[in-house]
């Protein structure tokens, strides 16, 4: 059975989520957060140490070094979309690993822009069927048809 | 991932990144689309779809050949896959001001290379009320 590009990073998220946990509040060592992620089965150290520094950064300047006491699902998978997105982090990962976690979230992403797409054309459906939202030139033509009446009838 | 992506996630970070790759395809088009998202988690941004290469700005500055008003719960819909115009458009969900036909060409630009079955979201999945 192929594997669904959306199970496999929600898997990446929930294995970092198992590798942060407890973690959170303190400074703790890219060494310690590398260690821990290969411990839980993260595909990618370096990924993982990029993910959190990411977490670190977010948290702000009062807090610097120091990460929100839970970390959500959602704070991890955007911070993962960020890395993953950061071409010169990219250059520097070979790891068919972290190819395949990067191949997986590109999928993604076009499935997102896709349904965009989709929906914009079911929109364009309905519109040309309705009328909603006439096109410029049907809106002037429009316009020129109420003067023209105005005008018969002596307005 | 199971939580969605918010509407600002999508027009900041993943729509950006697929302009890069759609490459000069998307800036040949040559028009500007503004969305508004209204509601809980919405905003305001016009995807530039113009040389010398497409990309999304905040806001609504840029002069829009079409304004698309949607809700927070359509667009969540849209990006769930689970997102149906008859329905949205009946309910008041989405309004449409200025040229309409940009909506196909633009449809076509994203669509390409996805078909509805492997875009659309597993057969089971809600969509959002407004």
């Amino acid at each position: 059975m192929p594997v669904v590009p959306l199970e496999s990073l929600s898997a990446a998220v929930a294995t970092l989520q198992q590798a942060f946990a407890g973690r959170e509040g303190k400074a703790v060592s890219a060494e310690e957060i590398a260690k821990h992620a290969t411990a839980k089965g993260f595909p990618d150290a370096d990924l993982a140490v990029a993910v959190w520094k990411h977490l670190e950064a977010q948290a702000g300047e009062v807090t610097r070094n120091v990460v929100e006491r839970r970390l959500s699902e959602d704070k991890i998978s955007k911070a993962l979309f960020y890395v993953l997105l950061d071409p010169e982090f990219a250059k520097t990962k070979r790891s068919k690993r972290f190819k395949e976690l990067s191949h997986d979230f590109r999928a993604v992403l076009r499935q997102l822009a896709q349904r965009l797409g989709l929906a914009m054309s079911e929109i364009a459906t309905v519109a040309e069927t309705t009328g909603m939202g006439l096109s410029p030139t049907i809106r002037e033509l429009a316009d020129e048809f109420a003067a023209w009446l105005r005008q018969a009838h002596g307005e | 991932m199971s939580t969605p992506l918010s509407p600002r996630d999508y027009f900041e970070v993943v729509l950006p990144t697929i302009l890069r790759w759609k490459g000069p395809a998307a800036a040949a088009l040559g028009v500007n689309l503004c969305f508004c998202v209204t509601g809980k988690g919405g905003g305001t941004w016009t995807i530039r779809l113009r040389p010398p290469a497409a990309g999304v700005v905040p806001g609504s500055e840029w002069k829009a050949d079409l304004t698309i008003k949607i809700t927070a719960a359509e667009m969540l819909n849209i990006l769930a896959g689970t997102f149906d115009a008859r329905r949205a458009i009946g309910e008041g969900n989405i309004e449409l001001k200025g040229d309409v036909t940009i909506l196909r060409r633009v449809g076509f630009l994203f669509q390409s290379g996805g078909s509805q079955t492997e875009v659309r979201a597993p057969n089971g999945a809600t969509p959002a009320k407004s």
